[in-house]
């Protein structure tokens, strides 16, 4: 009976980075931390996953950005963001004050600009030691921005490509690597097994899904980019399954992400396969979400006698698949280059 | 006095914001909910609303806003994100808003209960800076773009008399120049305060419900009154006042065939549709008199950290109406990108 009143262990291990818990906050919904520190706990969270960072600032694409639609929120923010120089000199600093692990997103145009920006973090933050607490405690690959002409997602879609960025990335950092991957591809486990071929800690899926809407008024798009990315519940399913095939693709572990706004919309990633999710959208109509999510799954946890977080895709009611037979079946893994 | 706004379910964060270290401190931005005290039409699809503000954190600044969670909206409803709102008026422990129904979320709003708690997000922004000892403050808002104006106008005025108000230096009376495309659209807040009063004496339990509130409220609604009163009205079509634009209504009040904007030592503060705001940008920059613009621009964090919400800066680049903004000085903004 002891067990029952144990709280849940609900940490997750990444590579060699452990976090807290499963719930961390998405990239670009939550700037470098200091917009929020006002407002969210920013210690209890289970990770940062910080706005991209590119080498040169990036002013980002032209108002209007944002346009509400059906439970969702077209975006073309185009990854603006201040750059690599005042990213080391004036976010690190704060970063470094955090509690929580920090992984910053890495964005480029060429292949060369995602290797620039982790080997300059690198050398900032120092040689990498297990189990210490660093600014910065890993990085997340953005191949999967729809928002700009170059890179993003023109890199996550081809698996030979997101297979030799991770691989140039990979031999820079012992850090925890983590690859984020775009729906809009015709099988995300193809792109799934090439940054786990190239030694990817975790995946992280989903990216928004391309998305326009139109002002029937004006005829004009209603934001000026045209196509943007749509994120919020809209996609939830989108994303939950992207996870579940992702997950049966590979054996690292899968970050979900796409419409969570509440316990049970983790919880459906959580069955889908994936070890730790992060929330978006819904930071901005509750910047509490995070810290209720994670209330909220370690309630359901402790309700079901739940210890460990590993157990929760194991309690997906539904065919085990054998790996033959699942969507990715037939599939050459792709070459790899250890 | 009023009823106290319930703050969310308090957390390490707020803990660590009430101690000592954070005292006299700018206001940090909060998330709780506030009991909705009034919320009655004014005019043709305009409403205020009104509701009891957090003692402790002190009162906003004109020009600042807030962001609400639509309520009785679905995410599937256009209740996915929150909407901004300014303040148009602070006084005697409530904040009061103007806001125009527009869409889904401003129609659910409108039929928001009074006595219901609405979650927000506030104060965010930076407010109007407040004009210099000596200038003369003229004041021009469009369309619902008046709120903030308001605002501005009984802080300069020093009518707002639950504040410190006699502490505040003395400023040449600051004029206050309305536009709006008619009569119509022109606001009663003395109409409204009758019906409310109609309303919550109707029962008992709103009777019980409102009886605290009821001097702060109808203390308010006279302060804009007043305020409005002794503003200067345009109208696009002439219905009431001047027939023209706001800018146009200021330049002829003014008489700028004898005086020029430089000798009055004007200083310049709008809120209104984008083309006014260019134009009381570009009059700053012609007469050389300094300028405060607030922007209006469609959000979704409304604190920073999404980047959506920008307008184009004559510097280059862009500027988040959020964070940045909502107020800008004369040039920063590109308003014709």
């Amino acid at each position: 009976m002891e067990s029952l009143s144990r709280e849940p262990d609900v940490s997750v291990k990444i590579g060699s980075l452990v976090l807290p818990n499963p719930v961390g906050v998405a990239s670009g919904t939550f700037g470098y931390g200091q917009e929020y520190r006002e407002l969210v706990d920013i210690d209890a969270l289970g990770a940062l996953y910080t706005k991209a960072v590119s080498v040169d600032p990036r002013v980002g694409n032209k108002p209007p950005r944002l346009v509400e639609t059906p439970s969702g929120l077209i975006n073309s923010i185009g990854l603006a963001n201040p750059g690599l120089a005042v990213f080391l000199n004036e976010k690190i600093p704060y970063l470094r004050s955090l509690r929580c692990p920090v992984l910053v997103n890495v964005v480029g145009e060429t292949e060369s600009e995602y290797t620039a920006i982790v080997e300059a973090i690198e050398k900032r933050i120092g040689t990498f030691q297990e189990g210490t607490k660093s600014p910065v405690d890993g990085y997340e690959l953005n191949l999967s921005c729809p928002n700009v002409e170059k890179g993003g997602m023109a890199f996550g879609t081809e698996p030979e490509l997101v297979e030799r960025i991770t691989w140039k990335v990979r031999k820079l950092t012992q850090r925890a690597l983590i690859v984020k991957l775009s729906p809009n591809v015709t099988d995300i486990s193809q792109i799934a097994l090439a940054a786990e071929a190239a030694r990817a800690d975790a995946i992280s899926c989903i990216n928004t899904v391309v998305g326009m809407a139109i002002d029937v008024k004006t005829c004009k798009p209603l934001i000026a980019r045209g196509i943007g990315g749509l994120s919020g519940p809209a996609i939830k399913p989108i994303g939950v399954a992207c996870v579940w095939k992702a997950a049966r693709a590979v054996r690292i572990p899968v970050i979900g992400l796409g419409g969570i706004t509440c316990a049970n919309d983790a919880l459906e990633y959580l069955l889908a396969g994936a070890s730790a999710i992060q929330v978006g959208t819904a930071i901005f109509s509750n910047p509490r979400a995070p810290l209720e999510i994670l209330e909220g799954i370690k309630a359901w946890m402790r309700e079901r006698h739940i210890e460990n977080l590993s157990q929760i895709p194991s309690l997906l009611d539904f065919p085990s698949w054998p790996r033959a037979l699942t969507p990715c079946a037939g599939l050459k893994p792709p070459q790899t280059r250890f | 006095m009023v009823k106290t706004a319930h703050k969310l379910q308090a957390t390490e964060l707020d803990r660590r914001q009430a101690s000592p270290d954070n005292a006299g401190k700018k206001p940090c931005m909060r998330q709780f909910k506030v009991i909705v005290v009034f919320n009655q039409a004014v005019s043709q699809g305009w409403m205020l609303i009104a509701f009891a503000w957090p003692e402790d954190l002190g009162p906003p600044v004109p020009g600042q806003f807030f962001t609400f969670n639509p309520q009785g909206l679905q995410a599937g409803d256009a209740g996915l994100l929150r909407r901004p709102l300014a303040f148009a008026h602070y006084g005697r422990g409530l904040a009061f808003a103007l806001y125009q129904i527009r869409g889904k979320a401003t129609q659910a709003l409108s039929s928001f209960p009074e006595g219901g708690s609405l979650d927000l997000i506030a104060p965010l922004g930076n407010g109007f800076p407040l004009p210099l000892l000596g200038e003369q403050a003229l004041l021009a808002g469009g369309g619902i773009g008046i709120g903030p104006l308001f605002y501005l106008q009984s802080v300069v005025q020093g009518s707002d008399t639950s504040t410190n108000a006699s502490s505040l230096p003395q400023y040449p009376a600051s004029k206050l120049f309305l536009g709006f495309r008619s009569a119509t659209q022109i606001p009663s807040f003395t109409q409204a305060a009758e019906r409310w009063l109609r309303q919550t004496q109707s029962t008992d339990r709103t009777q019980e419900l409102f009886a605290n509130d009821r001097q702060p409220v109808l203390a308010g609604l006279a302060d804009l009154q007043l305020c409005l009163d002794q503003a200067y009205i345009a109208t696009d079509d002439g219905s009431r006042g001047f027939k023209g634009t706001v800018v146009e209504a200021l330049l002829h009040e003014i008489g700028l065939a004898d005086a020029s904007l430089k000798t009055l030592n004007a200083h310049l503060f709008a809120c209104g549709p984008t083309p006014m705001l260019a134009a009381v940008d570009a009059l700053a920059l012609e007469q050389g008199v300094s300028a405060q613009l607030s922007a209006e621009q469609w959000m979704a964090c409304g604190v920073g950290a999404c980047q959506g919400c920008v307008l184009p800066a004559r510097a280059g680049g862009y500027l988040r109406a959020c964070a940045d903004g909502p107020v800008f000085s004369q040039g920063e903004i590109l308003w014709k990108a």
